[in-house]
């Protein structure tokens, strides 16, 4: 357990971004072999890795890519770049300074669901990200790495960097279709799925920058050694984005299943000095926090589940003694009001009557009845959105007043923030 | 077949059905607002939660389809709690201001609230608020009282295609409608205020008149052209008021003419006596004493010398009773309705719903605009095309951007050259040489060959339009025969099939008689409910045969151009007022019901019909139930039709100018449009449309005023450049009363025209 | 075309960029956000309704469909903004680190408020969400840069080089 480079194991090298770099330490090497596999067995590696989906769902990609039906009509890769989750920066670090690396993966991921083009579909900001991908992408193209004929082989593999320009929404993966089609993103309704009917109403699988960078090593290395890393249900290593208020925040590649307390207390420095922990958002901002009391646990799939919260997308944002939850659940919930795409009720509406009621306990006006209010706004919007993003903002909101229900009232009734904030 | 249990009920259902069909098919009830049973399901409203067994979630019924033993449940505690979450969503940012909103009585969000939401809102912060805004004279937009359905914008993506619509922003900001304040420029702004379940977008042309349930509402069938849209008519105290499109016959979607131009039946202008020039005066007198003396003049002219013009906007019973007349108590007389200068009869088609058109893989228009002649029959083919890929195909001089645009091929050819290129299409199906046809048209034998080789492949739905004459249906006929296609002819006025049924036509047709009256061998001539002077293409004869027959008795609502020659005006009804069948594009007979009493004295025809039958002949006036029986008697409904539309040729068109047609603008078409507020007040004044192209040529400016000449009349017009606009021909847009553009023509739509630069 | 319907002198590489973006996709469509980017860049960081109508045309979309997929998504900037844009992200990881301090030491230099704009039209200044700078927090962006672990001090250094 504890950290292990096998993502990052390049990005520390000088200009670990240039082809020539990633090519010294063996880069494209497995793509190279992978293509002269047939694409099942790549599959059949990949389900026995037992890797799981890291843009927060978590959904096994084996079991994914296999829904793809085998016609001969054109199919699509997307690489889900759209990192926008409030903690989460893990992809960022990849795409910067380890390009090829995902676009080893996507090549793979590609051959292997019968796919000759894929997109990345990057978040508007990461400008220079995408720059970095496409000056790589080129470069691999003008080596014959990638492009029409990848390693001589009649397998040609197109990558479009696509960006994107301001919408969390988009890092759902229908909204995201929709986006990469020049539209609004605005989720569809499911199904059909995108692995039948995806990006031009043909058959598509998106997968995160981290999942699909983890192919590499899965068919390098083979999928029972990656199954041999973490625990019986959650293989391999994961990418934790630590942030907030402790010492040495950053991304740190751990095997799943490290404890938590290690990601905080060691690897990421501990608490300022003189400072407690008092609240942690285990897997970025939607999901429910977990306090300083329930965090004696392993960094893995189900024991976040179990202790209330998700894994997520492995940021984790660690909140100390001078935090108001009030406020910050505040300002959360303003963030998920924002990103609304609205087109469904409960979300659009749900979300702004959150904030609004939020607003009126930090400036002082609450009331106690609003607190039931919100477990109530909770339990009408909760499952009953089009899509995920309605459930994602309740994450913070529910389980502050649950587990922060005191503070709540603090606010209520001396009508000012007890922490000062 | 899938079968599903809904409320402990078992029912089966086809494939693909959705539980909210299901449910629906069972006479379950499941709340809705976003869903509309003519637009694809959206999912977005999430009022139509259900439970569904073994579903984690509560799935929307709209979107969720049936599978084989799905268990639906619509009535638990969770279904309950979530339509109540929805609804206290929904008024969130939804003002309460039902007392004062048009939509309130038949607003979906007070129903279903009532039905089954709280009694209160536990929401008390300010709502998010949107100034009102007044999109031309047709719609008023709340913003405020959206609920962001987004059925509008479904609609006018799915089915009205392109189009200024849209939402904009995102989240609770969200905002609907036209891009800036712009005036809608679809002509279906009367669905969008029919498909919004809410008060956001209401009619700005009845705003603040009348509460809804107020009204009462009987059946009716739209006036403005043969689609014949069946329509519910809403009265108060003896005026229409509110047109309603809830019968989705022969269309789910009624076009704005239909929806906006009723209110000519409420114009305080309209003359509800019948009138009798006296020392140059028009005095009132009783009808008994008028209708003598039309009985005494019709019997000094003999059978011979009495003409009747009438309108094909008639009822079914008018016409007979008016053949009955001239038949029974006259023994002849001469009477035609093709007033627009047709020289063709209606002809049989092969349609039997408009909504089959869909199952047709393709579609050609020949001879019109339909977007601007027939919207509903445009925005059919522009549905299919959006929704299911249909090829649309069209020939026809002009066609605005709107349909045109979806068109695979379009060959704009000059105007009053339609049918030399249906020929020519023909002619090149069957593989015989054209070339020599198509002098002149505008469009190139290329053009010609690549779309007769479509159509060869696709064998579309030949669709006739107006501006088709004889020969041109002629070569249409024999190319869906060709083709093995099926066929459709459309015609001027609503109700020319059924005046057709009624043996109203003659040799020559409108034009003989205009002639016969101008020469003085006509002593009387009817004018029936059509203002002939403005709509028959050749002021300049109309104007000769009004002055000099002896006698000109004029049937109309208003005192119109033509009635300023009459010698007896005859008050009439509106298609408001009597009850009547009229026979539309597919030969269906519809029924109209009265909805209001005739207003002052006026009459139907059929009445002064059978008036007039009994000053001459003696005898007992018909009832309208006798009536009836002799019509059906006469196996007058149940003929349809022929193939054959041939009847003589239309006059050439001259050499000297610039080749012009006169039309109408889409809201100047509509009957009686100067007597309409809202319609008659988009387009203001006739307009000279040039191409863009041929500003320059003509020494022209956009927005600048243009002197046309020919025939010895001479306009002045507003000049707009419009690129639709055949280049190197102009299209002259009128439909206004005091403007008889008519005089520039000489018996058919086109001519050729001097075009100066006006005064500035 | 992309030169001659353009209502702005558009670059050398603008054009061959849009030239480019239209042809890349299996739909045109799809490079509607890119060609807006690049519209928007062209044009001095926002989009006028000139532009809006000048895209539409591109695509043969109507100007309503273009202005709704651009007002989507907030990076188009369909209002003036200032030479310089300075976006602060003021969610969680920031705020919990002093991204409000940043503002407000912004908003008191520039003697401006958060959405507003400079009167020499210098700079704008608006906040915005997570930045996906979260260990390296409080982070801004300016126009197209990232400035990350802010100080006061270090704002100062990097508004003063905007020139």
């Amino acid at each position: 357990m504890g950290e292990m480079k096998v993502l990052l194991k390049n990005v520390d090298k000088p200009n670990s971004h240039l082809l020539s770099t990633y090519r010294e330490g063996g880069g494209y090497e497995t793509l190279k072999a992978a293509l002269g596999m047939e694409p099942s067995q790549i599959v059949e590696e990949v389900k026995k890795s037992g890797l799981r989906g890291r843009g927060g769902a978590g959904f096994p990609t084996g079991l994914k890519w296999s829904f793809v039906p085998k016609t001969d009509a054109p199919k699509y890769l997307v690489c889900n770049a759209d990192e926008g989750e409030p903690g989460t920066f893990k992809d960022r670090v990849i795409i910067e300074r380890d390009p090829h690396l995902l676009l080893e993966g996507i090549a793979i991921s590609a051959y292997a669901i019968g796919s000759h083009r894929a997109y990345i579909y990057i978040r508007g900001e990461y400008e220079f990200g995408a720059q970095v991908l496409e000056r790589a992408i080129q470069e691999a193209e003008e080596a014959g790495v990638l492009g029409e004929r990848p390693f001589g082989q009649d397998y040609p593999i197109f990558i479009t960097v696509h960006r994107g320009a301001g919408a969390y929404v988009c890092g759902e993966e229908t909204a995201l279709l929709d986006s990469l089609e020049g539209r609004r993103g605005h989720p569809r309704i499911r199904p059909p799925f995108p692995a039948s009917k995806g990006l031009y109403q043909s058959p598509t699988v998106i997968n995160n920058v981290e999942t699909l960078s983890s192919v590499v090593e899965i068919i390098s290395r083979g999928g029972d050694w990656y199954a041999s890393l973490g625990t019986e249900k959650s293989k391999g290593t994961k990418l934790f984005s630590i942030s907030g208020h402790v010492q040495r925040p950053g991304v740190y590649e751990l095997v799943m299943g490290t404890p938590f307390k290690e990601l905080i207390f060691d690897i990421a420095g501990g608490m300022r000095p003189g400072r407690e922990l008092k609240a942690v958002i285990p897997g970025g901002s939607s999901t429910p926090m977990l306090t300083a009391n329930e965090i004696d646990i392993l960094l893995d799939y189900e024991s976040l589940v179990q202790a209330g919260s998700m894994l997520g997308s492995g940021a984790v944002i660690v909140l100390d003694d001078t935090t108001c939850i009030v406020k910050e659940t505040y300002r959360l919930a303003q963030f998920y009001a924002h990103e609304s795409c609205g087109q469904c009720t409960p979300c659009r509406e749900g979300t702004h009557w959150m904030v609004k009621i939020l607003e009126r306990i930090v400036n002082g006006n609450g009331r106690e009845e609003d607190l039931d209010l919100l477990l109530h706004i909770g339990e009408t919007l909760g499952g009953n959105c089009l899509c995920p993003l309605g459930d994602a903002a309740l994450g913070p909101v529910i389980s502050s007043v649950q587990k922060f229900r005191d503070e709540y009232l603090e606010h209520i009734k001396n009508k000012r923030c007890p922490i000062g904030g | 077949m899938p079968k599903v249990i809904i409320d402990g009920i078992e029912t089966e259902v086809p494939p693909g059905t959705t539980i909210l069909k299901a449910a629906q098919k069972l006479g379950i009830d499941i709340p809705y607002f976003c869903y509309h049973p003519y637009l694809k399901p959206a999912g977005l409203c999430r009022m139509c939660l259900v439970e569904v067994e073994k579903m984690p979630k509560l799935a929307p019924a709209c979107t969720t389809e049936v599978m084989d033993g799905m268990v639906v449940k619509t009535n638990t505690e969770k279904v309950e709690k979530a339509r109540k979450g929805m609804l206290e969503y929904m008024l969130i940012n939804h003002p309460l201001d039902c007392p004062i909103c048009d939509q309130a009585g038949e607003c979906d969000l007070q129903d279903i609230t009532f039905k089954y939401g709280e009694t209160t809102t536990r929401f008390i912060e300010e709502k998010i608020k949107h100034p009102t805004r007044k999109l031309g004279p047709l719609l008023v937009h709340e913003q405020n009282r959206c609920i962001l359905c987004k059925r509008c914008v479904r609609f006018i993506r799915e089915v009205v295609g392109g189009g200024d619509w849209n939402v904009y922003w995102r989240a609770s900001h969200s905002l609907i409608g036209p891009l800036l304040n712009s005036v809608v420029a679809n002509r279906f702004c009367g669905d969008l205020v029919e498909i919004c379940p809410v008060g956001a977008i209401t009619s700005a042309h009845n705003r603040y008149v009348t509460r809804v349930w107020k009204l009462d509402f009987t059946q009716s069938v739209c006036t403005h052209c043969d689609i014949g849209c069946n329509l519910h008519l809403g009265a108060r105290d003896g005026r229409l008021l509110k047109v309603k499109h809830k019968v989705s016959y022969p269309s789910p979607w009624l076009c704005d003419r239909g929806y906006y131009a009723f209110d000519f039946v409420n114009d305080a202008h309209r003359i509800t006596v019948p009138l009798r020039r006296a020392d140059n005066k028009m005095v009132g007198e009783p009808w008994e004493k008028v209708i003598h003396e039309v009985a005494d003049r019709c019997k000094e002219a003999g059978s011979k010398g009495v003409g009747a013009i009438v309108s094909p906007d008639l009822s079914c019973e008018d016409l007979y009773a008016w053949r009955l007349f001239m038949e029974e108590a006259l023994g002849g007389g001469v009477a035609d309705y093709r007033v627009f200068g047709e020289n063709h009869l209606p002809q049989k088609t092969d349609l039997l719903f408009l909504r089959d058109l869909k199952k047709e893989s393709a579609v050609l228009v020949v001879g019109e605009d339909p977007y601007l002649n027939h919207p509903v029959l445009a925005v059919t083919i522009s549905e299919a095309v959006q929704t299911q890929g249909l090829s649309f195909y069209a020939v026809a001089s002009g066609m605005e951007d709107q349909l045109s645009k979806q068109a695979k091929a379009y060959l704009n050819c000059m105007p009053g050259y339609e049918d030399v290129v249906a020929q020519a299409l023909l002619s090149a199906v069957k593989g015989e040489r054209f070339d020599s046809l198509l002098e002149g048209s505008g469009v190139e034998a290329k053009e010609v060959m690549e779309l007769a080789s479509k159509v060869k492949d696709e064998r579309p739905l030949v669709v006739a339009g107006v501006y088709c004459g004889a020969t041109g249906r002629k070569a249409l006929t024999d190319l869906s025969h060709a083709l093995d296609s099926k066929y459709l002819s459309m015609e001027r006025g609503s109700n020319s099939r059924g005046a057709y049924l009624a043996g109203l036509y003659n040799q020559g047709g409108v034009e003989a008689i205009l002639k016969d009256a101008a020469s003085g061998k006509l002593k009387v001539l009817f004018v029936l409910g059509v203002d002939v002077l403005n709509c028959y293409p050749d002021g300049g004869l109309v104007r000769e045969a009004l002055s000099n027959v002896d006698t000109l008795v004029v049937y109309d609502l208003f005192f119109t151009d033509t009635a300023a020659y009459s010698d007896i005006f005859l008050p009439a009804t509106t298609f408001a007022e009597e009850d009547g069948v009229v026979v539309n594009f597919l030969w269906d007979e519809q029924k109209r019901r009265a909805t209001l009493r005739p207003k002052g004295f006026s009459k139907p025809l059929w009445e002064i019909a059978a008036m007039l039958k009994v000053s001459m002949k003696g005898g007992e006036c018909e009832s309208l139930n006798e009536l009836r029986d002799s019509m059906v008697e006469s196996g007058f409904l149940t003929s349809k039709g022929s193939w054959e539309p041939v009847e003589d040729s239309l006059p050439q068109i001259g050499e000297e100018g610039v080749l012009a047609r006169v039309t109408a603008s889409y809201y100047r078409s509509a009957r009686y449009a100067t007597h309409c507020k809202a319609v008659s007040s988009i387009d203001r004044e006739p307009f000279l449309a040039v191409n863009g192209a041929d500003l320059e040529v003509l020494g022209l400016k956009e927005d600048g005023r243009a002197r046309v000449k020919a025939n010895g009349a001479s306009f002045e017009l507003r000049v707009r450049a419009m690129n639709h606009v055949p280049p190197g021909s102009v299209l002259i847009y009128g439909g206004f009363d005091n403007f008889p553009l008519t005089s520039l023509l000489r018996g058919r739509w086109e001519t050729r025209v001097k075009i100066e630069r006006g005064e500035e | 075309m992309i030169r001659e319907q353009c209502p702005f002198p558009l670059s050398p590489e603008g054009e061959k960029r849009i030239d480019h973006l239209l042809n890349r996709y299996p739909e045109k469509r799809s490079a509607l956000l890119q060609v807006l980017h690049v519209v928007q860049d062209e044009r001095g960081g926002y989009l006028d309704m000139d532009c809006i109508k000048y895209i539409a045309r591109l695509f043969d979309l109507p100007p309503a469909e273009v202005y709704s997929v651009a007002s989507f998504y907030t990076m188009y900037n369909l209002k003036p903004v200032g030479k310089y844009l300075i976006q602060v992200c003021t969610n969680i990881a920031c705020s919990v680190n002093g991204a409000e301090e940043i503002v407000s030491h912004i908003e008191n230099r520039l003697g401006i408020k958060r959405g507003e704009t400079t009167s020499d039209g210098k700079f704008t200044l608006i906040t915005v969400e997570c930045l996906g700078s979260c260990g390296t927090a409080p982070a801004m962006m300016v126009n197209k840069d990232y400035y990350e672990q802010l100080t006061p001090e270090k704002v100062d250094k990097v508004l003063e080089a905007c020139v």
